[in-house]
Formats: C-alpha cells, sequence, structure tokens
C-alpha cells in the first residue's frame, strides 16, 4: 500500500511538472506582430500583472505602441514594465472596486507625477463618479505645463463641488486657451477653476447640490 | 507384546492400501480447481494492478489539474474579449478625427483602438489640407496619435494631451460615451 501511494505521489507530481510550463508560458495573440524575444520579455511582465488581476490589455497596448513608434526592446520592456507598476500603485489608490477606465486613468496621472494621496482625495470627492474625465483633465493640465500644485486643486475644488464631465473639460478647454494665448499654466488653471466656483457660488447653483 | 504390534501393523498396512486403491481426481474436477485457483488474487499480480489504478488516477488528476488551469486562464481571456467585444456591440460611437497637414502626402490615426497598427485607418485628405476619418471607437477612454507621412507622431490639437507616453511622443485622449454617468 505504502509503494503504491508512493508511486502514486511520483506519477502525479511528474504529471503536474510536465503540465505546468504550459501554463506558465503565457501567450498573448495580440503581440503576434512583436519579435519573439521582445514578446516573450513583454509577456512575462503582462503574465505577472495578470496573476495580480490588473488589466493586461493596456499593457499589450504600451508594448504595441512601442513597436509602432520604432521604441527599442528594451525601452518597451522598460515602459510596460513601469506602466504596469502605475496600474497597481493606482489601484491601491482610487480603489479595488474602480472600473478599469479609471484604473488606466488614475495610472496615466501617476506617469504625470499625481501622486496617490490626490488620487484618494478625488476619490472621496467623487464617491459615486467615475473618475476618468477628472483624471483626464488633471492629466492634460498637467502635460501642458501646469505644476502639479495648481493642477491638483483646480481639478480638486470643483470636483468637489459637483462639478460635471463636461464642465471640468470646459475648464479644460479654457485652460489650454489661456496658455496659448501666453498666460501662464498655473495662472490659467487657478484663473479657470476658480471663475468656475464663483459663478457656481453666485448663483447658488452647484451642480452637485441637492434641489430643495 | 509383539501380537498387538502385528495387529497394528497389519492395520496400517490396510489403511495405506485403501489409501492407494483411492482414485485420482477426475478431469473435471481438475479443471474446476484450476479455476478456482485462478480466481483467487495472486500477490504479484495484484500489486501490478494496484500501481495501474494509481497511475491511471494520477494522470486523471494531472490531466484536470492541467484543464483546470488552462481552462481557466483561456476563460478569463475570452472573458475580457467578450467585454471588449460586448462594448463595442452595445456602446460603441462614431468618432470623428480630423488634422490640418496642408503638406502631408499621408496620414493615419493610430491608437489603442486599432492595436496601433498604423495601416489600420488611414486618412482622408479633404479640402484646405484637412485629413479626416470616421471610426467606431467603443465607450471608455483611449488614446492615440496621428502618423504624417509613416515617420512624424502629431498629438491631436483639438483634444487633451496624455500624459508621456514611455516613448518619447505625446499622445491624445478621447473619452468615448460617459464612463460614469456624471
Amino acid at each position: 500500500m505504502i509503494s503504491s501511494c508512493r508511486g502514486f505521489l511520483v506519477i502525479a507530481a511528474m504529471a503536474v511538472v510536465t503540465a505546468s510550463p504550459c501554463v506558465a508560458a503565457a501567450d498573448y495573440p495580440e503581440l503576434g506582430r512583436l519579435d519573439p524575444a521582445l514578446r516573450a520579455s513583454v509577456s512575462g511582465v503582462i503574465a505577472e500583472a495578470e496573476r495580480d488581476s490588473l488589466p493586461t490589455k493596456p499593457l499589450i497596448d504600451k508594448s504595441l505602441e512601442g513597436a509602432s513608434k520604432g521604441a527599442s526592446p528594451e525601452r518597451i520592456v522598460q515602459a510596460v514594465r513601469a506602466y504596469s507598476q502605475s496600474l497597481r500603485r493606482a489601484r491601491s489608490a482610487v480603489g479595488a472596486a474602480s472600473t478599469e477606465a479609471e484604473i488606466v486613468a488614475a495610472a496615466g496621472a501617476i506617469q504625470a507625477g499625481v501622486s496617490e494621496d490626490t488620487l484618494a482625495e478625488l476619490r472621496s470627492a467623487r464617491p459615486r463618479g467615475s473618475l476618468v474625465v477628472p483624471l483626464v483633465v488633471l492629466a492634460d493640465m498637467l502635460a501642458r505645463g501646469v505644476p502639479l500644485g495648481a493642477a491638483s486643486p483646480a481639478v480638486l475644488a470643483p470636483a468637489r463641488s459637483g462639478a460635471k464631465d463636461a464642465d471640468l473639460f470646459a475648464i479644460r478647454e479654457r485652460v489650454e486657451k489661456d496658455i496659448q494665448a501666453g498666460v501662464a499654466p498655473a495662472a490659467a488653471a487657478k484663473t479657470r477653476s476658480r471663475a468656475w466656483l464663483s459663478q457656481h457660488a453666485r448663483t447658488g447653483n452647484y451642480p452637485g447640490k441637492d434641489p430643495r | 507384546m509383539s501380537d498387538d504390534k502385528n495387529a497394528k501393523d497389519a492395520w496400517l498396512e490396510r489403511v495405506r492400501q485403501s489409501y492407494r486403491e483411492t482414485p485420482g481426481p477426475r478431469p473435471e474436477a481438475k479443471q474446476r480447481l484450476k479455476e478456482a485457483l485462478d480466481s483467487v488474487p495472486q500477490p504479484g499480480r495484484r500489486k501490478r494492478s494496484a500501481l495501474r489504478v494509481w497511475a491511471m488516477a494520477a494522470a486523471i488528476v494531472a490531466v484536470v489539474f492541467a484543464g483546470v488551469l488552462i481552462i481557466g486562464r483561456s476563460s478569463g481571456r475570452s472573458h475580457s474579449l467578450q467585454r471588449a467585444s460586448g462594448e463595442a456591440s452595445d456602446s460603441v460611437q462614431v468618432v470623428r478625427f480630423a488634422l490640418s497637414a496642408p503638406r502631408a502626402s499621408r496620414v493615419s490615426v493610430v491608437g489603442d483602438f486599432n492595436g496601433w497598427d498604423e495601416a489600420a485607418a488611414p486618412m482622408r485628405r479633404q479640402g484646405a489640407g484637412v485629413w479626416t476619418i470616421s471610426l467606431s471607437v467603443s465607450h471608455g477612454r483611449h488614446v492615440y496619435a496621428f502618423l504624417v507621412d509613416r515617420d512624424h507622431w502629431v498629438s491631436d490639437p483639438e483634444a487633451p494631451l496624455a500624459p508621456e507616453d514611455g516613448f518619447g511622443v505625446s499622445n491624445s485622449v478621447i473619452v468615448v460615451g460617459s464612463p460614469g454617468g456624471t
């Protein structure tokens, strides 16, 4: 009996070891146009993210983007790995219950220099609404040269006051136009955000205010 | 005393004689005995049989183990694809992209909605050097850029900028639909 059990364990172990490579070697058909070595490296990073239940499509897209833009394999792997880390931090900051689009947008904001604390503040400012547009607007301001210290309150304050997506997009457009017209980015963000707040304070018509 | 011994020897001899005269087993009886012996499990045989059963059990366990893992992975993947295709069928919006590039001879829009495939969406030149294309894009946040004359990446001047892409080029962002209904 003992020798039979031993035989079972040996055969089972061999079978599991034989079967394991099929599982470990993750393959993503979408990466088909990458060269095999790069594909293997990127697949390893993506498989690791997948094991942590992070969204994989943005990582696949990032590697395809790098290939299209002619980046070196090392740079592509580096970018995918950095993005994977940003996704992990973003999910932790905005909450695991957030949508994939929110986590991806938050990862973009983190890559633009936004802190996890700011993301958490934004989540508390919009506990039920989507964070996608506020994060897109915040990342856009940063990309246009608005310092983080001015961009964060320029989005957070209206969001706390119930600004809708359309309001935030309108603020973004005005900031962009001001910058194109020569206004300093920080001043443009501050001015346009305050203008929105004062307009709604004057009329008492905060979008998030409960109707009476 | 010797009489008693003689009598006993004679009796024993009779017994022996009677045994010698006992007929041997009949062929049918021999056959039955053989069959009965064959049906009794023998130690060596039982061991081989048990080993086979364990080997089969191990193989089944291994196949089930590998199957569960592989199916788990592939179902996760197909779930993602299903979700993506669900978005494509349920919540798709036609988006018109435009770029003014009067000197360009070729412009395409390339982004995560077409797998960053530069050949997927070539734009058409309209009047005044404006290149346009209308694409069905699923709801959500998308990142893209224009590729001018095959080697020059340009962000969309009408759209928000995405954070630096890790490759030294700024992308644009489009939010299709209302991701949170806000």
